[in-house]
C-alpha cells in the first residue's frame, strides 16, 4: 500500500501542514516543557519534548480541536514512558523517590511549618501509584479539568472524576498535621470544651 | 480542606511552578527545534535527532526508528481497516475471553513491548454492545491469535462489583480498543486500553515481524 498521496508531494498541503504545526507549537511548547520537567530528570527533558513534538508533527491530523494541549500531554506522557522503558529501568519505589523531582524530601535539620507541609505533600505523592499520582498532578499542576484529564489518560471523564475524588480525599488525610498543643491553655491544661464537660 | 486549598498546598510542591521560566516558543533554540521537526518527512524514519545533532546514543536512534516505523505501520493498518473483513473468517464463532476479577489486583509488571509481543491473543476492535454479562467487540485487526481470527470477541465480566471496567478503562459502545489476553483472560496493567494513535503504534511495533 502506498504512503499518503498528498503530504510531501503537494506544496500547498505542505505549506498548510507547516502553518498548522507552527500554531500548535506556539500553543504547546512551553507547557510541554513544564509538564516534562515536573515528572522527569532534567537530563531527559529535551529528548522527551523533542520526541513529543515529532509525534505531534507526524500525527498532526489526529490532534483533536479544542483539546490540543491535553492530547499533547498524553503524547508526552507516553514518550516519557518510552524513554524510561528504553533505559530498561523499571523503577522501584526507592529509585523513584531518588529520581522523581517531586519526591525530594528536605533533609534540613530545622524546617519551618511550611517546609514540613511540603515534605508531607511530596511523601504523600510518592506513596500514590503511578496512575493516581499522574491524575493528581494533572489536576493540581497542569490545572486540568476531568474532561481534559480524560483526554490525556485516554479514559472516560466519569472514570477520572471518580478516581480523582478518591485521590484527593486520600491526600487530604495524608497531609493533615496533628495540632498538638494548639488548643491547650498555657501550662498545658485541658481545653475549655473539656473543662465544660467536667462541670 | 477545600479543593482550592488542596490545589494551593500541592502547588507548593510543584517542581516547575509557573513563575519558573522555560524556553520560550520564539527563542532561537525553539525555532531551530521547530524547523528540525518540520523538516522530518512524515512518512520516512528520521535519520537524526530533531535537534539537528546526530544522536550519540545508538539505542535512542533505534528506538526512534522503531517508533516511526510503527507509526508508518499504523497508517498502513488504518488503510486496511476497511478491508479487514476480507481477512476475517465470518464463519468462526466469537472468541470468548474473560475480564479479570475486580479483586485480582496483583502488582503490575512494567509495560514492556517484548512482553506484549509474547501474548498469544491481541487485537483491535470497536465495542458493539455492553451488557450486564459482558462486552462484545467487532474486531478490525488481529495482531496475534491462537484460535483463528473471528470477527467478534466477547468479554465476559467476572462476578463482583462494577461494570465493564479494566484498570480504570471503561469499555464504551462505539469506542475502539486494543486488547491483549493470556490464558483466556484479558490483560490489564496497560496491556489493553483505548486505541490511541500512540498506543496503536506500540501494538504494531510489538507484533511487527
Amino acid at each position: 500500500m502506498d504512503t499518503d498521496p498528498d503530504v510531501d508531494h503537494d506544496p500547498g498541503a505542505v505549506a498548510g501542514r507547516r502553518e498548522r504545526f507552527e500554531l500548535l507549537f506556539a500553543l504547546v511548547y512551553e507547557p510541554l516543557q513544564r509538564y516534562v520537567r515536573r515528572r522527569a530528570e532534567s537530563t531527559l527533558v529535551d529528548d522527551v519534548v523533542a520526541d513529543t513534538l515529532l509525534v505531534l508533527w507526524r500525527r498532526l491530523d489526529d490532534v483533536p480541536v479544542a483539546n490540543e494541549l491535553s492530547w499533547s500531554y498524553g503524547v508526552a506522557r507516553r514518550c516519557l514512558a518510552n524513554q524510561r522503558r528504553s533505559a530498561a529501568r523499571p523503577l522501584q519505589l526507592v529509585q523513584r523517590l531518588e529520581t522523581d523531582p517531586t519526591a525530594q524530601i528536605s533533609s534540613h535539620s530545622t524546617e519551618t511549618a511550611a517546609e514540613v507541609q511540603v515534605d508531607l505533600l511530596r511523601a504523600a505523592l510518592a506513596e500514590l501509584d503511578d496512575d493516581d499520582r499522574e491524575l493528581l498532578r494533572l489536576w493540581a499542576w497542569e490545572q486540568l479539568e476531568p474532561r481534559e484529564i480524560a483526554v490525556v489518560l485516554a479514559v472516560t471523564p466519569n472514570a477520572v472524576s471518580i478516581r480523582l475524588h478518591r485521590v484527593k480525599q486520600r491526600m487530604r488525610q495524608s497531609t493533615q498535621q496533628p495540632d498538638v498543643g494548639k488548643n491547650l491553655d498555657p501550662g498545658g491544661h485541658k481545653p475549655l470544651e473539656a473543662t465544660k464537660e467536667e462541670r | 480542606m477545600t479543593d482550592e486549598d488542596l490545589r494551593t498546598q500541592l502547588a507548593k510542591a510543584d517542581p516547575c511552578p509557573p513563575t519558573q521560566p522555560v524556553d520560550g516558543a520564539g527563542s532561537p533554540r525553539a525555532q531551530n527545534l521547530l524547523e528540525d521537526v518540520m523538516s522530518t518527512p512524515i512518512d520516512h524514519p528520521a535519520a537524526e535527532h530533531p535537534t539537528g545533532q546526530p544522536s550519540t546514543n545508538a539505542h535512542r536512534s533505534r528506538r526512534w526508528a522503531a517508533v516511526l516505523a510503527g507509526a508508518a505501520g499504523v497508517a498502513v493498518a488504518a488503510a486496511l481497516v476497511a478491508n479487514a473483513s476480507l481477512g476475517n473468517s465470518p464463519e468462526l464463532p466469537p472468541l470468548a475471553l474473560a475480564m479479570p476479577a475486580a479483586d485480582s489486583l496483583g502488582s503490575c509488571v512494567v509495560f514492556d513491548a517484548s512482553l506484549l509481543a509474547a501474548v498469544p491473543v491481541a487485537f483491535s476492535g470497536t465495542v458493539k454492545d455492553v451488557t450486564d454479562d459482558g462486552v462484545v467487540l467487532d474486531v478490525d485487526r488481529w495482531y496475534a491469535s491462537d484460535a483463528g481470527e473471528p470477527s467478534q470477541v466477547e468479554l465476559s465480566i467476572a462476578d463482583g462489583p462494577n461494570s465493564a471496567a479494566l484498570d480504570g478503562v471503561d469499555f464504551t459502545t462505539g469506542q475502539r480498543y486494543l486488547v491483549s489476553a493470556t490464558g483466556g483472560v484479558v490483560n490489564g496493567c496497560g496491556f489493553s486500553g483505548p486505541a490511541t494513535a500512540e498506543y496503536e503504534a506500540q501494538f504494531t511495533a510489538a507484533f511487527a515481524n
